[in-house]
């Protein structure tokens, strides 16, 4: 008996395939594959053997095959996606997936999320942009498995054998033109578990992957009934806002709220104590009728901080404290030698959609609703903070708006629990926006020296040395081991993590990528391309400034560096369809930069217009190869916002930190790309590939589009980018 | 607490509130309409955006007590029945939406641009749209979008 032959129960992986319930649903489980890695040395050429999508994809495989698929009587097939929608489209891509290999049409799937499962060990993860990849093989199986079922079933029921049957658009269909909808024949292909299973589909059977789809959820987008963690209906739920702390790291002296709790509509509140272990701040709760009265009652609080940790701190001490762990540059000058440092400030994610979540919690049990990346990790706390067995506490994962990697966290869910046990009543929290904005996660502030060397028009040497506020990694992967090792070790998460995401492909000689990281107190996390989101970005600007340091174009400059033909394919793609070297006004140029991570491989040309007021971009053309592309429509959309991202980091967008305190807090000063920014020109070309796997594209584009967009700011104004935002600081 | 009546959606309303309740707060918390959503609470970032006497407002910023005995839409009431406005089927036709969570604000604003401008230029759309924050950076398609529903 092989593994897959031994029928279990509802969801539960243990050596089979699962067939119960009234209709047909399948859950995989198969062996780990092959070549786990070493632990890498710190290297830019450790990737090339394994990087972080590899750890993610070999570590979360159990679970991936646990998938629950049902065809309904109505023909309709339902999917649970054990991943997290926050925009980047996966509900439609693995929907498209499963649609494809089941032979149904993609406009009958019905797709939501799953809740967090604990039995799914750290296959409940999305973040590393590997969900299609992750993912593809257990649909492309499960898909099979259950046509063959299928198959098996109306076999019988036609009395047709089944050699003369096959599968299209959610029937099974004879060669003599007689056919049954696999909802009729669901329930009874549940016994057929030793049915051979049907050939796994691959790229020639495509009907729905690689072609253009839209949205699964656009409709319900565009009417406003697609419901976000606020719009769920719990019977009762009170709005609630918290007040955090005056500096980071303060906590709670004493709380004067005679005047808040006077005022019509107030209902509590409550002192929570959040979760320092996790970075999940302390603060003061306002629940209320409405949140528009709970805001103004916070307002009115007079809360006494203590000292924060950082109180000694503003940026200028920050940069201080950055250089005094940076690694030491040691390449002796060359011919030519270039040697920068540069300056990311923290960024927040300031996602559309503010950090909030549902709870209720009752004396035995608790059931929260929130947009969560990494749910396996927030269920165990929830069911901590909360005192009870984790089997009590109900985490349901619901799409959210936006995450750029906010939503690895899961602060509002812990202090919406909280504020639910300690009212005895249902609560739904948001972080007001100067909250999150004040208090949010951050893509760390950074440090960067790079010292690039060439002899004979060769490069001879690279180092690039970084040195940033500790990004918190306690949130792990989402297994059990992998959070005890990070919530005890986050200094050592961050090199791990760090190692596993960095790589340059050019041919540099001598060539060392590091980091150094110091613990503050202000919350920092991965922001959409984590590490290399600064890295990456900056490589690519010293690639431009060698290639102009050694009089030579920098698209031919990369061509002789670039290591592989892959690489080689994309930017001159780029380079073609984005017509390189055209001729610009004065005060108008080109800027282009390229980036490889998570398995895919991307080209930015943006056209960056610097003679109004601010920097504007006019023309964006992006080439990429995605490995086997599932969505084209979906993949270019993702792009072209990580156009803005690259946009916004490069020019506009930046907190400052005065005396441990953040200085933004709302959209006012903290700055994003707007309509007028975006160009009104954009292009995305998808190479064919020779690789049958997707890669991942979530936040692929955006280290290129920030190098595109400093690189065109250099060429046109003759300056350095050297310190970000350039808007502030490039003058 | 007054009552405060107005038309929502094409039906008569009264609601019991204070006068100077945001409307935002009102209709999601009151009165149970949920396709507006809160961004900023400033009037900075447009995801509020719905129509008081057909023009495009921010509900964040706006007291309950100024919409008396006027109409208001949301996008819960822009489509009849089934019927699509134009603006939603040009969002759905250039898939515009990532997150969608700002959406319901774009399009609203996008509706009352091409209520007073049948035919915006770019300069046009980027006059009217600034005031929209979309953080997943989908200008590029409602740009896209709106020039298609303008040409009808």
């Amino acid at each position: 008996m092989t593994a897959l032959d031994t029928p279990i129960g509802r969801r539960t992986v243990l050596q089979g395939f699962l067939v119960a319930g009234p209709t047909l649903a399948i859950a995989w489980k198969v062996g780990l594959g092959d070549g786990a890695g070493a632990f890498p040395v710190a290297s830019p050429e450790s990737t090339d053997a394994q990087d972080l999508t590899d750890h993610l994809i070999l570590t979360g495989t159990p679970g991936y095959y646990d998938l629950l698929i049902e065809i309904k009587p109505d023909n309709r097939v339902y999917f649970e996606l054990p991943r997290m929608e926050v925009g980047q489209g996966v509900k439609t891509s693995v929907g498209m997936m499963v649609a494809d290999n089941l032979d149904v049409p993609f406009e009958s799937m019905d797709i939501t999320l799953s809740k967090a499962e604990q039995k799914r060990g750290a296959g409940q993860l999305t973040g590393g942009s590997h969900t299609c990849r992750s993912l593809w093989d257990p649909v492309r199986l499960a898909g099979a498995r259950m046509r063959g079922q299928l198959m098996a079933a109306a076999s019988q029921k036609l009395g047709i054998p089944v050699d003369q049957l096959r599968t299209e658009d959610g029937y099974v269909i004879a060669r003599n033109g007689e056919k049954v909808a696999y909802g009729a024949i669901s329930e009874l292909a549940r016994s057929f578990v030793n049915a051979p299973m049907a050939a796994p589909k691959t790229a020639a059977d495509f009907k729905i992957i690689g072609t253009p789809q839209h949205r699964e959820d656009a409709r319900r987008i565009v009417t406003g009934t697609m419901p976000y963690a606020m719009d769920t209906p719990v019977d009762g739920a009170l709005p609630t806002v918290i007040a955090l702390s005056a500096t980071h790291g303060a906590s709670v002296i004493s709380i004067e709220d005679t005047e808040a709790k006077a005022m019509k509509g107030v209902i509590a509140i409550t002192h929570i104590p959040g979760m320092p272990e996790y970075l999940i701040p302390e603060g003061v709760a306002v629940t209320a009728e409405t949140f528009g009265i709970a805001k103004k009652a916070k307002d009115v609080l007079k809360i006494k901080w203590s000292a924060g940790p950082m109180d000694s701190l503003s940026d200028a001490q920050i940069d201080d404290l950055m250089n005094s762990i940076i690694d030491q540059v040691s390449a002796p000058d060359g011919e030519k030698t270039l040697d920068a440092k540069f300056r990311w400030p923290y960024v927040p994610h300031a996602p559309m959609e503010s950090n909030d979540a549902v709870a209720d919690v009752r004396k035995d049990s608790a059931e929260v609703w929130t947009g969560c990346k990494i749910p396996l990790t927030a269920h165990r706390n929830v069911a901590s903070t909360l005192g009870l067995p984790v089997e009590k506490v109900t985490f349901n994962v619901v799409p959210s708006g936006g995450s750029f990697g906010r939503r690895l966290f899961h602060d509002p869910v812990i202090h919406a629990a909280q504020v639910s046990q300690r009212i005895g009543k249902p609560v739904k929290l948001i972080w007001m926006r100067e909250e999150d904005i004040k208090h949010g996660r951050t893509r760390p502030v950074a440090i960067h020296h790079v010292r690039a060397v060439c002899n004979n028009g060769d490069v001879t040497s690279f180092e690039h040395r970084q040195a940033c506020a500790e990004m918190d990694l306690r949130h792990g992967f989402g297994d059990v081991v992998s959070q005890q090792i990070t919530a005890y070790n986050n200094a050592g998460a961050s090199q791990y993590v760090f190692q596993m995401t960095q790589k340059l492909p050019y041919k540099t000689g001598f060539t060392a990528i590091t980091m150094k990281d110091k613990f503050l107190a202000k919350a920092s996390g991965a922001l959409r391309v984590v590490y290399s989101g600064q890295v990456g970005a900056i490589n690519e600007i010293v690639m431009d400034e060698l290639a102009r340091m050694n009089g030579q174009d920098e698209v031919e400059f990369r061509m002789k560096l670039l290591d592989t033909d892959r690489h080689r394919a994309v930017l001159k793609k780029c380079a073609e369809e984005g017509s390189w070297g055209r001729e610009l006004p004065k005060g108008v140029a080109q800027g282009i930069a390229m980036h490889d991570e998570y398995k895919s491989v991307v080209a930015y040309l943006m056209e960056i217009d610097t003679r109004g007021d601010e920097p504007r971009m006019t023309k964006c053309t992006i080439a990429v190869d995605v490995g086997q592309c599932v969505n084209p429509m979906g993949t270019a959309s993702s792009l072209y916002g990580q156009a803005m991202d690259g946009f916004a980091f490069a020019f506009r967008s930046g907190l400052h930190v005065d005396s441990g305190a953040t200085r933004e807090s709302n959209f006012n000063d903290y700055k994003w790309g707007r309509m007028f920014d975006a160009a009104p020109e954009m292009s995305c070309h998808i190479l064919p590939t020779s690789n049958v796997n997707p890669a991942g594209i979530g936040e692929l584009g955006v280290p290129a589009a920030t190098g595109a967009a400093a690189n065109a700011w250099a060429r046109a104004t003759g300056k350095q980018p050297r310190n970000f935002p350039l808007n502030e600081y490039g003058a | 607490m007054p009552q405060i009546t107005f038309n929502l959606n094409g039906n008569p309303v009264s609601v019991d509130a204070d006068n100077d309740e945001e409307l935002l707060w009102v209709l999601r918390d009151r009165l149970d309409v949920k396709g507006l959503k809160y961004g900023c609470g400033m009037g900075l970032c447009g995801a509020c955006t719905s129509h008081i006497n057909g023009k495009a407002q921010r509900t964040c910023i706006t007291p309950v007590s100024s919409v008396e005995a006027k109409d208001v839409t949301t996008i819960d009431g822009l489509a009849k029945g089934d019927q699509l406005h134009p603006v939603q089927q040009a969002w759905i036709d250039n898939d515009v939406a990532q997150c969608g969570y700002c959406q319901a604000g774009q399009i609203m604003q996008a509706v009352s641009l091409l209520s007073t401008n049948s035919n915006p230029t770019d300069a046009d759309i980027d006059e009217a749209m600034g005031g929209n924050l979309c953080r997943c950076g989908t200008y590029f398609r409602i740009r896209s979008a709106i020039k298609q529903a303008a040409r009808g």
